[in-house]
């Protein structure tokens, strides 16, 4: 593998990363602005 | 070898994503998703239509009395979570055109009012309620009358249990006061302290101000409540009105504890055996001169009127 494609593939995949990581705090963020007692009561069996 | 190493590289940080982002899920995101319970707790908030009076499909509580108001009808008001039982007082005693709702609120012609227990304790000092439906006033709501020069008559009419719950995964389902308070103070920082597995204590509390908030403060008797820190990693005790969790506990995910061996059954409730047992209020003005208020609380104290506050989901004053 050639040093430019193992970048490209290194930067591709970081980019993916950060962006699913960003996307999930910020849906996290998002539940724990509405979530209710009584689910997360629930969801912590 | 280049390119074994430029491959585990690629993995590694594929790794480094996928673990991150796996625990995250697991111990945040899965622990806030909404879950069908959330659901039922939605459906408990007041709609104002969902109870409206003389309406063929509103869920007030009904029953047929005798006992009627046809003029001099006092103004209600009251606290929002008690806005279906005075509306169903109002559904069975008053006439059909006392009640004035322009599709979003009542008017000023209604004399069906709903504001909240903020607002009607300034309207019944302020003479623009006759008689409010609420719990116990605060230092400020007291201290509010007492600067108009305003003396307010209580008169207990109903029940309301303060419940503590946790997932119904939870073994333990009875804890003492003590042990209560000594989950919420950071004495007890395992299930394990109090009978239960070795999974962290949660002790989950309410926004500051808030009515159940405020009980809770007034339960732990100056004792200040504290967060574990890792609790969100184990099972959690939060703490409500009943009327708020009845309908919830009844499709799983959490359960009502007992508390110094009771548990929290209108039964209980209403012979005063459960100790974190609270009364409601009629309240008016002891100089309102409305004969009715006196006639109507009576009635609200009668078979009929305690009927209806067992039917809206509160336990009856006389038992």
């Amino acid at each position: 593998m050639s040093d430019k494609l193992f970048k490209k593939i290194l930067a591709t995949v970081l980019i993916t990363g950060v962006i699913t990581t960003g996307i999930l705090v910020a849906y996290t963020c998002y539940l724990h602005k509405y979530c209710s007692i009584i689910s997360y009561i629930s969801n912590g069996g | 070898m280049k390119l074994l190493r430029q491959i585990t590289a690629i993995i590694l940080v594929v790794l480094v994503f996928a673990v991150f982002d796996l625990s995250v899920y697991m111990l945040f995101t899965r622990r806030l998703k909404n879950t069908n319970t959330s659901e039922s707790m939605k459906n408990n908030s007041i709609e104002l239509e969902k109870y409206m009076p003389f309406d063929e499909n509103s869920e007030v509580a009904r029953v047929e009395t005798d006992f009627k108001i046809t003029e001099n009808l006092p103004v209600l008001d009251g606290a929002a979570a008690l806005y279906p039982v005075f509306a169903g007082f109002v559904n069975a005693v008053y006439p059909e055109d006392s009640v004035v709702f322009d599709g979003e609120k009542f008017t000023e012609k209604s004399y069906l009012q709903y504001t909240n227990t903020v607002k009607a304790y300034k309207a019944v000092v302020d003479g623009t309620a006759d008689i409010i439906f609420c719990a116990s006033p605060s230092a400020e709501q007291l201290e509010y009358a007492e600067k108009q020069g305003v003396e307010l008559e209580f008169v207990p009419i109903g029940k309301e249990a303060f419940v503590f719950i946790v997932s119904d995964k939870n073994p333990v389902s009875e804890l003492t006061t003590e042990e209560i308070k000594g989950i919420y103070s950071g004495k007890y920082k395992k299930w394990s302290d109090v009978g239960g597995d070795n999974r962290l204590t949660d002790p989950v509390q309410r926004i500051e101000g808030s009515g159940s908030q405020s009980v809770m403060t007034a339960f732990m008797d100056g004792v200040p409540m504290k967060k574990n820190l890792l609790g969100f990693t184990g099972r959690s005790l939060g703490f409500s009105f009943r009327y708020y969790v009845a309908d919830v506990v009844a499709d799983g995910g959490v359960k009502m504890i007992a508390v110094d061996g009771v548990s929290p059954e209108r039964k209980n409730i209403s012979d005063g055996t459960y100790p974190l047992t609270y009364n409601f209020y009629a309240i008016y003005r002891k100089d309102n001169k409305n004969e009715n208020i006196k006639h109507f609380i009576n009635w609200i104290l009668s078979d009929d009127g305690q009927e209806i506050i067992e039917k809206s989901g509160y336990s009856r004053f006389n038992y």
